[in-house]
């Protein structure tokens, strides 16, 4: 049985021409793995090996060494919000404390969200910015994020 | 001229050939750079920063291993800034180091312990608390992985990849929570497990067998060849003698046969060497009884029952497992003086001979098959085909026997079967280092051998090529013989015996 959805095995076929070495194309594959499938879980290193023969242990260093990459299973809706200079001038740690209520205000264990604070985001110009799964968000402050986050279902 | 460059490394002029790196030649020039992650035998990685050295001219130092040395290019080892680099190295490596030395294998060969003692020695900054990993990882069947032990260097990776080609291990993680590992649970298999542990410079890959067995600095080494296969490594032996005991096996860098390495098979080539194993005295069956005699007689007996029964009812069991010199010096005796013709190799029955596993292992389980098959061209005159002849020699109804056993025990566990052929035959002689499997009916004495540990002399290999086994520890029985020092002894006594038989 092939791990990877047909469309999913050709995109990650396709990365692995694209560089000198397949080994340099973990990295945009293991992206390429978390989109379509939301996290990567270990039969998905396994299969790149078996499938596609990458060794599973430097998928694996690669998974582990990046932040971004998620290895355990993950809300819907994932916050990342910039913590960074210009975003904490402009009040970013307000704003995620009006997050974090918003999200206490969930059930337990029925929250749709996760947070997580991060490096700037190259928009300062719009601080205090956040990402919402790939969706950017500008000048979030306390009056607008609990309608930014309601539009989320 | 052109495919060398001359250079200056601490006011010594070193030359070297084109494309060597500062490391390479300093090692060749006998000048000590502190360094982790470099391996002569393993890529460069130049990730633990340690081998810095100063380069006349550079805006900052350089890292020795990765640095091609270059003509008139001025190297120092012993600046001011070398030294507080030094410093900061060993800092980074030891915030997090569990320093458990005293309860540490490795403590006394130890590159982190060494260098300190080196060129650190100074007070540590650091006030926080050390990152706590996972300690005494079991990692395969001969291994033992301490992840707070270890530095980073990488070389175990490389040793994975570039040597045994099997890729099994991998820095998983980030900073200061970065480990070594294999994927999951994977274990590592494989038959050359224990380099890990020689390559690693810290005590972070520890040997099973090996662990808290004994203190390394109560362990003395003698160079030898391994015994376990026609490969022949270079190895040392680690021993106490004050305890006649045996304690590990390390490969001995030998470009032309193994490299850096040697198999896990050959480290256990020693075990039989101890003590609880080897035949302690010569003994003999009289009346039906097994009794320990001194080896005089027992030598004496058999020189007698080949008089009695004449060269031309003598055979001689040989196997593959003693040195050149050994041979000669029995076919000396026994054929050339005695007269004996019937000459037998003694091996196992079914073996995949030319079989290699790539790296060093050979299917050839004895270490001198070559040796002896040209020792034995001479004495009969003709080349014979390499099998086990013992169903030959025991069809031909001798009556004396004298065998050399096959020494390695786990390398011929088909040696008491075939001890059973023997039964027959009225005086049966064996010569034998192990004491376990010699209890077969039928045998008349038994003399204790020493162990390849416990000789000089030499093997040829599966190429032909000389391994000599350079020095020899004393044997772990006291009575044991060469093969050259027993046909010595019989030799000696039958001019003893001849003399007095004419006065
Ligand atoms: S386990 Fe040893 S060889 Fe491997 S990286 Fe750590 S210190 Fe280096
Ligand atoms: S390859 Fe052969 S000679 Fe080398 S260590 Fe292994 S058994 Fe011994
Ligand atoms: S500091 Fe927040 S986007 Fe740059
Ligand atoms: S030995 Fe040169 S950087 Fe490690």
């Amino acid at each position: 049985m092939e791990t990877f959805a047909r469309d999913l095995r050709e995109k990650i076929q396709s990365e692995l021409t694209r560089y000198e070495t397949p080994r340099s194309a973990i990295l945009p594959i293991l992206h390429l793995i978390q989109d379509h499938c939301e996290w990567i879980q270990p039969m998905h290193v396994e299969g790149l090996e078996r499938e596609f023969g990458l060794s599973r242990v430097h998928v694996q260093e690669v998974a582990t060494f990046y932040s971004m990459y998620r290895l355990e299973p993950c809300k819907p809706f994932r916050i990342l919000f910039c913590d960074n200079l210009v975003c904490a001038m402009m009040g970013a740690e307000g704003v995620m404390d009006k997050i974090r209520s918003h999200m206490a205000s969930f059930p337990t264990d029925k929250c749709p969200f996760s947070l997580q604070g991060v490096p700037c985001l190259g928009v300062c110009d719009g601080a205090p910015a956040m990402l919402v799964n790939k969706e950017r968000h500008l000048r979030v402050n306390r009056d607008n994020v609990d309608a930014i986050l309601a539009s989320y279902k | 001229m052109a495919d060398t460059v001359t250079f200056t490394l601490n006011d010594k002029n070193v030359t070297v050939p084109k494309g060597w790196t500062v490391m390479q030649a300093a090692k060749q020039a006998q000048v000590d750079i502190p360094h982790f992650c470099w391996h002569p035998g393993l890529s460069v990685a130049g990730v633990c920063r340690f081998c810095m050295v100063h380069v006349q001219g550079a805006r900052k130092l350089e890292i020795a291993c990765n640095l091609q040395a270059t003509e008139g290019m001025i190297v120092r080892t012993d600046t001011p800034e070398v030294k507080e680099a030094h410093k900061w190295g060993l800092e980074f490596h030891l915030i997090n180091h569990p320093l458990d030395c005293p309860v540490c294998d490795q403590a006394g060969e130890c590159g982190l312990q060494d260098f300190y003692m080196q060129v650190g020695k100074y007070k540590s900054q650091m006030t926080r608390p050390k990152v706590l990993k996972p300690k005494a990882v079991d990692l395969g069947p001969r291994l033992i992985l301490d992840t707070e032990r270890c530095i980073l260097c990488s070389r175990c990776v490389r040793f994975e990849e570039e040597v045994t080609k099997t890729g099994a291990l991998g820095i998983f993680d980030r900073g200061d929570r970065a480990i070594i590992g294999t994927y999951g649970e994977e274990k590592i298999e494989h038959n050359y497990q224990e380099n890990l542990v020689d390559v690693c410079p810290v005590g972070a890959f520890t040997s099973k067998k090996f662990r808290f067995k004994q203190r390394v600095w109560f362990l003395q080494e003698k160079s030898s060849i391994c015994p376990g296969c026609s490969t022949g490594c270079k190895i040392k032996v680690h021993a106490r003698t004050d305890r006649r005991t045996y304690y590990r096996v390390k490969p001995e860098i030998d470009e032309t046969v193994n490299g850096f390495w040697m198999c896990d098979k050959g480290r256990d080539t020693i075990a039989h060497l101890n003590r609880e194993h080897r035949l302690p005295q010569s003994q003999m069956r009289i009346d039906g009884k097994k009794q320990t005699v001194p080896t005089a007689q027992a030598l004496e007996s058999l020189r007698r029952a080949i008089e009695t029964a004449g060269a031309e009812e003598t055979a001689l069991l040989v196997s593959a497992h003693y040195t050149v010199e050994e041979y000669e010096a029995f076919f000396h005796y026994f054929c050339d003086q005695l007269g004996v013709t019937k000459v037998y190799q003694w091996r196992a029955e079914t073996e995949d001979r030319d079989s290699f596993d790539g790296i060093l292992l050979r299917g050839d389980e004895n270490p001198n098959t070559a040796g002896l098959r040209a020792a034995m061209r001479r004495v009969k005159g003709r080349t014979v085909p390499i099998k086990n002849e013992i169903a030959t020699c025991v069809s031909k109804k001798p009556k004396v026997v004298v065998a050399l056993c096959p020494e390695v025990p786990f390398t011929s566990p088909w040696f008491q079967e075939d001890l059973k052929q023997l039964a027959g035959i009225s005086h049966v002689s064996l010569w034998t280092c192990r004491y376990e499997a010699t209890e077969v009916a039928g045998i008349t004495s038994w003399i204790p051998m020493k162990g390849f540990a416990e000789k000089t002399g030499h093997f040829l290999n599966y190429e032909g090529a000389k391994r000599e086994l350079q020095e020899a520890f004393p044997s772990a029985t006291a009575e044991a013989l060469s093969v050259v020092e027993a046909v010595q002894q019989m030799a000696a006594i039958a001019t003893i015996t001849t003399e007095t038989a004419t006065l």
